[in-house]
């Protein structure tokens, strides 16, 4: 019987061999070619959200600049389109402060920033959302909150003050005596909303020798007795204040920073001054004898200095000296100054370690004119930058959602 | 088969002449998508990396209030977190491993941990108040971190996948007047 198997019957010819190949080798490569192409597909998105992001949070601190630059306004130059005015007229502020406005920044993206009252009179809180590439349907947003602040402004009601910070059962007492000056009456040199009450105020007593003269802002007296620690909180500044003034005075081209006894024979330079105690540490009613300082202020001085001086110590003034601004000292403060000089602004002695009594004693050398000036105070005669900006620690990038 | 007498020793030849050539041509387009996506699967995972790690360096920079200590390959700083808290960290190299050492608050989870593996390089660099170089951390006001990445599982250094990217940010400390 013959067979019908023919078991190499389809290989008579190779014809059908092309296909099977071709597709074989065709899948392989589509394989790989889609991998590839998924890959390299979803690097760009990928970089793409990434740049979203950065160009979100540049946005956002857009947003931030934007509201230091209106609160900067508001307090320098109040009639400036767009300026926040100081204090706030209403938390938040206006458009487009108020958190809800959004500003375009091109095409690219935008923000919007809320502008509100922060724990202190000179402490803003600022929120900033930055939108890429809008807040319509947003790819990245970025948000930002910080608060801001400004040197602060003591705004002292008193030409000469003494005390806030003396140890319990201690006496801050004033001394005025010979034919010193201490006058609170010039109104031009008052701040908008500031009346001081007194030309000297003390925690303790004013007493005077000789003929002083003290002479009273309007409605107020020559001398404010007995007043208590409270009283003099508002124009103090507290350990954090004094840490920033540290920090800021510390910074190249900001300011100076000096440890120890100093002695300044002739102006140092304008700004800000901070002396500090020579360990650094802050000064206390039982710091050691080692952290003891005075500052010594004198010479015959052909110009004037302007800035704050503000020391973690004492302060002793004398010769003829013309300094225009704030004199801070932590302890005792002895003005004996004479000839043509004389301090605009305000001296502040809050006294923290009972040593002797607060003095303004011009009775061997004629005349040391203490003239208020609130606005010296404020400024520092001009030298002390009003500009908000971040205050340290408080810069934080937060989720959005 | 049949009628066929087998194929001769040239007709062997020339078949298996075509065909290894056929063949050649073929591995040839395989080697080179072979080649292609390793390569971009390499540069895919060297960038990712090189980015992550960076923008978490970075994020915690920028909220830096003081760089406590300073050195080319490691930077110890206190930065402030989304909560106000203040939180101590040290990026440094160890190997080829990016580590995060957070000292303060001591977090839950076992210290240092990996942020990433495979870097190649860590350059830190600072500057001043006024832009200018320096090495003393109390004065430093900008970080400028350079990463280099490389693959975590090492390769050979001619693999198409053995590749290297290089990411580059300058960022001022925001909480440090």
């Amino acid at each position: 019987m013959k067979s019908d198997f023919r078991p190499f019957d389809g290989l008579v010819n190779e014809r059908g061999m092309a296909l099977p190949v071709t597709l074989i080798v065709l899948t392989l490569v589509t394989t790989l070619a889609l991998a590839f192409l998924v890959l390299s597909a979803s690097e760009p998105v990928i970089a793409a959200n990434h740049m979203a992001s950065a160009q979100a949070r540049a946005m956002a601190e857009s947003g931030v600049e934007r509201a230091l630059w209106a609160l900067t306004m508001g307090t320098t130059a109040p009639t400036t389109t767009g300026a926040v005015a100081d204090p706030l007229p209403s938390s938040p502020a206006g458009q487009p402060y108020n958190g809800g406005t959004y500003v375009a920044m091109g095409t690219i993206g935008g923000f919007t920033v809320s502008i509100a009252n922060g724990a202190a009179s000179n402490e803003r809180v600022i929120e900033a959302i930055g939108y890429v590439p809008n807040n319509v349907n947003p790819v990245a947003t970025k948000k930002i909150i910080l608060t801001a602040t400004r040197m602060k402004w003591l705004d002292p009601p008193c030409a000469i003050c003494a005390g806030g910070e003396a140890p319990n059962g201690t006496q801050t007492n004033i001394q005025i005596g010979g034919a010193a000056t201490v006058d609170a009456s010039v109104t031009e040199n008052y701040c908008n909303g500031v009346m001081p009450t007194a030309a000297t105020m003390s925690q303790g007593s004013v007493n005077t020798n000789g003929n002083p003269d003290l002479s009273a802002p309007p409605g107020g007296v020559p001398a404010l007795q007995h007043q208590s620690a409270s009283n003099f909180q508002s124009f103090l500044f507290t350990d954090a204040d004094m840490e920033m003034l540290k920090t800021i005075a510390q910074m190249p081209g900001r300011g100076t920073y000096l440890q120890g006894s100093q002695t300044f024979t002739s102006p140092p330079p304008n700004g800000i001054i901070f002396i500090d105690t020579p360990s650094g540490n802050p000064f206390t009613a039982s710091s050691p004898s080692s952290d003891i300082i005075t500052v010594d202020v004198h010479g015959t001085w052909s110009q004037g200095w302007s800035g704050w001086l503000v020391v973690r110590g004492s302060v002793y003034i004398s010769g003829n000296v013309t300094m225009n601004g704030l004199i801070y000292a932590q302890n005792d403060v002895t003005l004996d100054g004479t000839g043509g000089g004389g301090i605009s602004g305000a001296v502040i002695s809050t006294n923290r370690m009972d040593t002797q009594s607060t003095t303004v004693d011009a009775q061997s050398i004629g005349n040391a004119p203490t003239t208020y000036n609130c606005r010296a105070v404020r400024d520092g005669g001009g030298t002390i930058s009003q500009n908000w900006f971040a205050k340290p620690g408080t810069f934080r990038e937060v989720a959005t959602f | 088969m049949i009628g066929q007498k087998g194929f001769s020793a040239v007709e062997l030849l020339i078949a298996a002449a075509m065909t290894s050539t056929l063949m050649a041509g073929v591995f040839m387009i395989l080697q080179q998508g072979q080649n292609a996506y390793l390569f971009g699967a390499g540069r895919a995972e060297v960038q990712q990396t090189a980015r992550g790690a960076l923008d978490r360096l970075c994020r915690e920079l920028r909220m830096g209030s003081s760089v406590t200590a300073a050195s080319a390959s490691s930077v110890t700083f206190n930065f402030v977190d989304e909560n106000g808290a203040t939180v101590t960290v040290q990026y440094s190299l160890s190997g080829t491993n990016l580590q995060r050492n957070q000292t303060a608050p001591v977090p839950a989870a076992a210290q240092p941990e990996t942020v990433i593996g495979g870097v190649n390089a860590l350059a830190l660099t600072y500057f001043d108040s006024n832009n200018v170089a320096t090495t003393t951390a109390a004065n430093v006001r900008t970080v400028n971190v350079r990463l280099t990445t490389q693959p975590q599982v090492t390769t050979a250094s001619y693999s198409p996948d053995n590749q290297r990217a290089m990411v580059e940010d300058r960022v001022r400390l925001r909480n440090r007047i």
